[in-house]
């Protein structure tokens, strides 16, 4: 299960050479091209303005990073929740249901503002907004993993004349386990999203500044390298976010995933 | 032991083509019987219906004593091992006793015991289904079907999917099995030398509607062993049973 040292190398280096090609090719072209600074940026200037702001950006990605985790812990533990509720009962869930579908439509930039405008500026409207936004994907593949059993297990259940306890705590829960790190992996990239607009809205005021505050700030000033090192600062900190996710819900999967391959 | 009258069972999409119509069946205690039927003809619906898993729509059914206290066990083997992949084999046997609310241990002796009974080793009671063949897989869910100690036992093309030693290795076992418990068997196949080779009355089954058309008995005294798929008696049954399968379908 475990990929060999040799697998890994396969793996990471053509998306290394890649990246590594990139950088040589954005490099030569604003040298060669003779490229403004504050359209683009060299990749050494962008290096060189994340280092000269390395502390503010530092503490931006914390920040961020803790809004982001927060909200997500919050999205995984209400999604269930509210997954829970609707496996137990189908009118709740036909009711329901459509709605939690149609609310991940909601443009999150257009209700932002109303939640800063009812719960105020500052961390607890960020960690909202990423709740907002990351939650329905843990809502949609939890109910789905509860609700679509084999039929030969239920068939087992039913035989043995299994209470509806016994058939949530004993089947459904544990049937529904891969179906959560899916959605929690979605809402984890999700998550990040959600606290950079959160903190467009919301990140002003407050004296910590987050990564989308550093991004508003930046821009009018023209300083297109510093948007660059938040734009990578935001990414590292989405991967870094699904890979946690990825590695929790692995070590959780250990008994399950080896037997979906073999099907 | 079971007893089907005009059994028919109809599903909500298209209730003018019944799956079962007018289905008879009789199986007495302690028969081992075979139902022989093409894919898609019903019989494993009709085990649905005798487990109780499905209510026909029409039709008499008594299974099990009539006298007796309360129900009769039923174990059900289906057509796939259906073990929960997070439990390790021994938790996936005593499933049935858990549901049950018998006490742990009891649990794990009569799990223990079914172990050894389908020929596994006490140290396969650990592993987890993913680590296992799919023959020690059908063992286990076997195992699991056993260990309520049920007085009848429904088993769905349980070795369909395995090669064609262990399908008889298994078979011989299964029997085995059946002479040291006795119970009510029945075993739905569309494998015509199987269903000679295990069972004391082998009932032939057509589609569309599916019902229980011919019957052929096998002659040959328990315990049967694997010698008797090379004998020319055996042949000529299986050539016979054969042959009224394939009028079923014309």
């Amino acid at each position: 299960m475990n990929p060999s040292p040799r697998r890994w190398i396969t793996l990471l280096i053509p998306p290394l050479v890649l990246l590594l090609l990139t950088v040589v090719i954005w490099q030569l072209a604003v040298t060669l091209l003779e490229i403004k600074p504050y359209l683009l940026p060299s990749p050494g200037a962008v290096v060189e303005a994340a280092i000269e702001h390395r502390g503010e950006l530092g503490s931006a990605i914390w920040l961020t990073g803790r809004a982001a985790g927060l909200g997500l812990l919050v999205s995984i533990l209400l999604g269930t929740a509210t997954a829970l509720v609707f496996s137990q009962s189908r009118i709740v869930r036909r009711s329901f249901y459509p709605y939690a579908i149609a609310l991940q439509t909601v443009p999150i930039v257009a209700i932002a503002p109303l939640i800063v405008t009812w719960f105020g500026e500052g961390f607890q409207s960020i960690v909202l907004v990423t709740v907002i936004i990351s939650l329905f994907p843990v809502i949609t593949s939890v109910t789905t993993g509860l609700t679509s059993i084999e039929e030969g297990l239920h068939d087992l259940f039913q035989l043995n004349q299994a209470s509806r306890w016994q058939q949530l705590v004993k089947l459904r829960i544990p049937s529904a386990i891969p179906s959560l790190v899916t959605g929690a992996r979605t809402a984890a990239g999700l998550a990040v999203v959600g606290a950079i607009v959160g903190e467009f809205f919301a990140g002003a005021s407050v004296q910590e500044r987050g990564l989308g505050y550093f991004v508003l700030y930046a821009v009018p000033n023209l300083q297109t390298d510093l948007l660059f090192g938040c734009v990578i600062a935001a990414t590292l900190l989405g991967v870094a976010m699904f890979i946690a996710v990825s590695l929790v819900g692995t070590h959780l999967l250990g008994r399950w995933t080896a037997e979906m391959e073999t099907h | 032991m079971i007893s089907a009258r005009q059994i028919s069972v109809a599903f909500s999409p298209s209730p003018a083509l019944p799956v079962l119509d007018g289905l008879d069946l009789q199986v007495d205690q302690g028969e081992f019987v075979s139902v022989l039927g093409s894919s898609g003809c019903g019989k494993s619906t009709l085990l649905k219906v005798i487990a109780g898993l499905v209510v026909p729509s029409q039709g008499e059914l008594t299974v099990g004593q009539e006298q007796g206290s309360g129900r009769s066990e039923i174990g059900f083997v289906f057509q796939d091992p259906t073990l929960l992949p997070w439990r390790n084999v021994i938790d996936n046997i005593r499933l049935p006793l858990e549901l049950r609310g018998q006490p742990v241990q009891s649990q794990l002796d009569a799990a223990g015991q079914m172990l050894e009974m389908v020929g596994l080793q006490p140290e396969d009671g650990l592993k987890f289904p993913r680590m296992l063949s799919g023959g020690m897989r059908m063992r286990v869910s076997l195992a699991r079907a056993l260990v309520t100690r049920p007085n009848i036992l429904l088993l769905d093309e349980p070795f369909a999917a395995l090669d064609d030693m262990l399908r008889q290795q298994l078979c011989e076992e299964l029997l085995e099995i059946w002479q040291e418990l006795r119970q009510t068997i029945v075993f739905v196949t569309h494998n015509v030398s199987e269903a000679v080779f295990l069972s004391q009355q082998v009932y032939l089954m057509q589609a569309e509607p599916g019902r229980l058309v011919d019957q052929v008995e096998v002659p040959f005294p328990f315990p049967r062993k694997a010698s008797l798929r090379g004998e020319a008696e055996f042949a000529h049954l299986v050539e016979d049973a054969s042959g009224r399968l394939r009028e079923t379908v014309a």
